[in-house]
């Protein structure tokens, strides 16, 4: 268990983290969302004792990180946003060394090393040099320093970053993996890698805690307004007349015009809260007026559009 | 610490840097005892003191990478978020660079047993000479680890500690300048002071400079001569030095900054 | 209200920082500083003095074998005889040196920190640079006769008196490498002439010896040294046609002189040694003297039924010759002298005349052989024209060293004549040092003759000598060395590391 209480980060006149208190229980997956420069980073660095904070604790299963450091930091593993990998040592060397700092005893070692080895699909690379692995890999190898001593806590600071869609998703898998047996902290500038990870998600921007919630809760709060983007070809004016006259739809915005070719792109925003799916009701009316589809489709709310939504319920 | 220690040692001799420095030491010692040798005469005391005046290019080179590489490559995290203390990893380091060191000096030793096999003599003060070199690498190895503690560049930390083993090396030299200039300038006509007073102060400013070079301490073990004092002085220096770098590390656990 | 309403405001917007923080500041501020204060105060004290003695002095062993930069008990006894109230001043007229690598310092430096160690507090150290501080010379010697202005190294100073010592000086040196201008050290008397000094300064000297120069001798420094440390003080006196023996002396030597003495110093000499004058003469057969037959001084000697031959003893037992020379030999000593020789049975002599008696019939001089050859040992001399030894085939037992007495005179004269310079030389003593079994029968004749109080005479210390075993040493084993140590070590490690880089590259 950490908990968090009112946490507060300057650097000079700015405050990267202002007044951050959150309680992660046992056993939970934790996203922690926000865009970049939200102070994630900077939360995270003072959890696992990087990074002094101003004001404020942090409790580690009931440790604190400032009076009992290192009694907090067994209970961590933690992967930095930029993974802590000497790249002049194998992989097994690396690991080996973590195994030392970690205090990991001899005899566990090897069957530890060999099933989180196994575990992140990294058995091949062992006596690979880190330096010459890919971007990819080196992230595994920053995921299995953090699993070794097998700590109660994970802290995983952008672990898909910089990833390919394939990487991504078997992190992912890998993540959903842990969170069996681990309690793990995720941090994320993308929704969608939260929605599909975390049980609950901690919503920061400029320093402060902006929502705390369960993924479900989330959703439904989200759930109030949905985008759409339509591309077609026709007269702009009288189908954009025709969409807004439909109920349920709020607001349209045309994005793109071309008179010539009378393609056309707008922006649907509608109340997704409706009874009848508004996205049919489009079909229906595009097709009647005999003006064809060239794309249709729901928009992913940014994470500003998120703020708001939840700010303004 | 062991697992600091074990990693730096070990990455010493991963790159090409640990072979590269057995390779110039031992040709830069060998050539300084051939040197002797070819004469039919080897004082190994004075090979001994010799290489100690090129501490100043081989402990910036050894202890250069120890923090500031962690910093730059972002490793340092492991230090601070794991359970174990900041003076064991400064430990863990300094030790790994002693021994290093000491591994260099096997080339001595050989060097020893070619002079006693020779005929040749390798009496108290050799080991004397033995002593006064390793307290010295453990004052300059403090002092190159604190000046990588300071900067996450590589270079500007082998420039920090090539500067100061530079300035105490050559401290008897300043000494007698600073104490002769100075006096030369208060006895001018400027000041019309008693020059025999001008003298005294200036005598004693000189001792004070002096009174901090580890080479003037310890230049009598050479000559059989083992007093305790200089050795104090260059582990408790070196003492002072390295829970210096510990403070500097650990000021991220306090520091608003 | 207002100004209450801005403060409100202020204590709003500042964010109390963590106490907890600044308490780890403060701890780790303080914490570095008392470690600081601790070290430096630790080495401080290192410096203070108890009884004018650092504790840093107290703290320091002299590991050294021989003791070369401690002060050995003899000195240690004699200055705690001294009075309470004793100080002997020893100053440096220099700046303090502070690189004594291989110069005469590394030896006196650190050993004058040794007396003020052991002395507790009777002697101090100085460095004090005349030209820096003129007035130290005038505060040393206020009427100006001991010609400081020109003085170097150090001044031991006690009770109005001194007594100049050149750290050159206090060293034995290698007379081979002498001759082509190099100083090789080979034994260390540093002690000895400060001891001596001490010694003399404080007691007085006891007796006066005269060196008689101007008849082509060699430097007698090294025996000077040695007179010094057993308290007798010494001066040379110029051979000439108007010798007059001073008054204050007590014993006259002819250290290797090559040439003969004037007329007059023949009845000068005679009517000292009659009022129980002692007297040392060492020649030796060689180089240039070959020729100097030595009449007026074999007149001289012929009142004490002494002479000198002008020959080469040729040693011809194997068993005698040293390096198998039968020029360079042992000799043995005669059964009353081993007690001056100090127990030593044989000693060795080198180039030597034969002494023999003058056959002077008077029965109250008493002569005695000290040393003697072999019975098999036989004569030469240098034929000039060829420059070879013509060698007398009669072999028999011939005398190197003889002493000569008068009984029934309440104050008889002594005379002590060598045919050989290895009991007097500076060359030999610097070769063999002042422990060398001549050198102490030297020492021995003299404190007989004297009665002269050595009991705190120093030995010189050995220095180490670091040369090589030549036999061991051949210029192939050299040149397989040099290649090993410079190119084939480096080498291999340069192979290994790119072995290693490039094996660990491509994992």
């Amino acid at each position: 268990m950490i908990e968090i209480n009112n946490l507060v980060k300057r650097y000079g006149d700015i405050k990267a983290v202002n007044g951050i208190s959150f309680t992660v229980n046992d056993g939970e997956v934790l996203g922690f969302l926000g865009p970049n420069g939200a102070g994630k980073s900077t939360t995270m660095n003072i959890i696992t004792g990087y990074l002094s904070s101003t004001s404020g604790t942090v409790k580690v299963n009931g440790h604190d990180i400032l009076e009992e450091p290192e009694e907090a930091k067994k209970c961590i593993g933690y992967l930095p946003e930029q993974p802590p990998l000497y790249f002049d040592m194998t992989v097994l060397e690396y690991l080996n060394f973590i195994c030392d700092l970690k205090k990991v005893p001899r005899s566990e070692r090897k069957e530890q090393l060999a099933s989180i080895l196994s575990m992140i699909k990294l058995t091949d690379m062992a006596d690979r040099l880190i330096g010459n692995l890919s971007k990819g890999y080196k992230q595994r190898v920053g995921i299995a320093q953090a699993l070794v001593g097998n700590p109660d806590i994970l802290i995983l600071d952008e672990p898909t970053v910089g990833l390919d869609p394939n990487q991504i998703l078997e992190i992912r898998k890998l993540i959903r993996k842990l969170a069996d047996k681990h309690t793990v902290i995720l941090s994320s500038h993308i929704l969608s890698e939260i929605q599909a990870v975390c049980d609950r998600v901690v919503i920061i921007n400029a320093g402060k805690v902006a929502a705390i919630d369960t993924i479900t809760d989330l959703s439904q709060k989200l759930s109030g307004t949905t985008k759409l983007s339509l591309s077609f070809k026709g007269p702009s004016k009288e189908v954009i007349n025709k969409i807004r006259s439909i109920p349920g739809v709020s607001n349209v915005v045309p994005v793109v015009s071309n008179e010539d070719t009378s393609i056309h792109q707008v922006e649907i925003t509608a109340d997704s809260s409706a009874k009848n799916d508004v996205r049919t009701s489009v079909f229906y009316a595009m097709s009647k007026g005999g003006w064809p589809m060239l794309e249709f489709r729901s928009m992913d709310p940014s994470l500003e559009e998120i703020f708001l939504s939840i700010t303004s319920v | 610490m062991l697992a600091v220690y074990k990693r730096e040692l070990a990455s010493y001799f991963r790159s090409p840097v640990g072979y590269i420095a057995l390779a110039l030491f031992s040709f830069l010692s060998g050539f300084l005892f051939i040197n002797q040798y070819s004469n039919g005469s080897v004082n190994i005391s004075t090979e001994i003191m010799s290489l100690c005046s090129f501490f100043v290019v081989i402990i910036p080179v050894i202890t250069m990478g120890l923090f500031s590489e962690d910093k730059k490559r972002g490793t340092e995290v492991l230090f601070y978020t794991n359970p174990l203390s900041l003076f064991d990893v400064v430990m863990g380091k300094f030790l790994a660079a002693m021994t290093l060191i000491a591994i260099l000096f096997i080339n001595v030793f050989l060097h020893m047993i070619i002079t006693a096999a020779s005929g040749g003599v390798v009496n108290i003060g050799s080991w004397g000479s033995v002593i006064v070199y390793f307290c010295l690498a453990i004052l300059f190895t403090s002092i190159g680890i604190l000046a990588s503690a300071l900067t996450d560049t590589q270079i500007i930390s082998a420039i920090i500690s090539f500067v100061i083993i530079l300035v105490i090396q050559l401290l008897q030299t300043i000494s007698t300048i600073a104490s002769s200039a100075l006096s030369s300038l208060l006895s001018s006509s400027l000041f019309a002071l008693d020059p025999e007073k001008v003298n005294s102060v200036c005598s004693n400013i000189a001792a004070a400079i002096n009174w901090l070079s580890p080479f003037s301490k310890t230049q009598d073990f050479r000559y059989g001569v083992f007093s305790v004092s200089p050795l104090v002085f260059c582990l408790s220096m070196a003492l002072v030095f390295l829970f210096l770098t510990y403070r500097i590390l650990e000021k991220k656990r306090w520091s608003q900054n | 209200m207002s100004s209450k309403d801005n403060k409100a405001k202020k204590s709003e917007t500042k964010v109390q920082t963590d106490k907890r923080a600044g308490k780890l500041k403060l701890f780790s501020i303080s914490s570095f500083i008392i470690l600081l204060v601790i070290v430096l105060a630790v080495n401080i004290i290192f410096g203070l003095k108890i009884k004018k003695t650092s504790i840093d002095d107290y703290l320091t062993y002299d590991m050294t074998a021989t003791g070369q930069n401690s002060v050995s008990d003899i000195t240690i006894t004699y200055l705690q005889t001294l009075p309470a109230d004793t100080h002997i001043r020893i100053v440096g007229l220099m700046d303090k040196p502070t690189n004594l690598r291989d110069t005469p310092y590394e030896y006196t430096v650190p050993l004058l920190e040794d007396y003020v160690a052991v002395s507790g507090g009777k002697v101090t150290v100085e460095y004090i640079n005349p030209t820096k501080y003129p007035s130290i010379l005038t505060e040393l010697d206020p009427n100006g006769v001991y010609d400081l202005a020109n003085a170097t190294g150090y001044v031991v100073y006690c009770n109005g008196q001194l007594i100049q010592i050149n750290p050159v000086d206090c060293f034995t040196y290698d007379p081979s490498y002498l001759q082509y201008g190099y100083y090789y050290p080979t034994s260390n008397i540093v002690e000895q002439k400060f001891t001596s000094a001490v010694v003399n300064l404080t007691q007085g000297y006891s007796y006066k010896a005269y060196f008689v120069r101007g008849l082509g001798e060699g430097s007698h420094e090294q025996l000077t040294n040695m007179l010094a440390s057993m308290s007798i003080d010494s001066a040379d006196i110029q051979a000439s046609d108007s010798f007059t023996v001073p008054s204050d002396c007590d014993l006259l030597i002819f250290n290797g002189i090559n040439n003969d003495i004037t007329d007059s110093m023949i009845e000068a000499i005679r009517s000292y040694l009659s009022g129980g004058g002692k007297m040392i003469v060492a020649v030796n057969y060689y180089n240039t003297n070959v020729n100097e037959s030595f009449p007026k001084l074999n007149m001289l000697l012929s009142n004490y039924n002494l002479r000198i031959q002008n020959s080469l003893i040729v040693e011809n037992n194997p068993g005698y010759q040293i390096n198998s020379d039968p020029y360079n030999s042992l000799v043995q000593v005669a059964s009353a002298f081993t007690e001056i020789a100090g127990g030593n049975a044989t000693l060795r002599n080198s180039y030597a005349r034969p002494i023999t008696e003058a056959d002077t019939p008077y029965t109250y001089i008493q002569v005695s052989p000290i040393l003697g050859t072999s019975s098999s040992a036989s004569v030469g001399v240098v034929d000039t024209s060829t420059g070879n030894i013509v060698q007398n085939a009669n072999q028999t037992q011939y005398n190197v060293g003889m002493y000569s007495t008068f009984t029934g005179t309440p104050t008889p004269p002594e005379v002590y004549v060598f045919g050989t310079l290895t009991f007097t030389s500076d060359e030999y003593i610097s070769n063999y040092g002042f422990n060398d079994a001549n050198i102490v029968f030297t020492r021995n004749a003299i404190r007989s003759m004297l009665a002269a109080d050595d009991s705190v005479y120093v030995e010189g210390k050995a220095l180490s000598n670091y040369s090589l075993d030549t036999s061991k040493l051949n210029s192939n084993a050299v040149t397989i060395l040099t290649f090993v140590l410079v190119a084939i070590i480096p080498l291999a490690f340069v192979i290994v590391g790119v072995v290693v880089y490039n094996k660990r590259k491509n994992l």
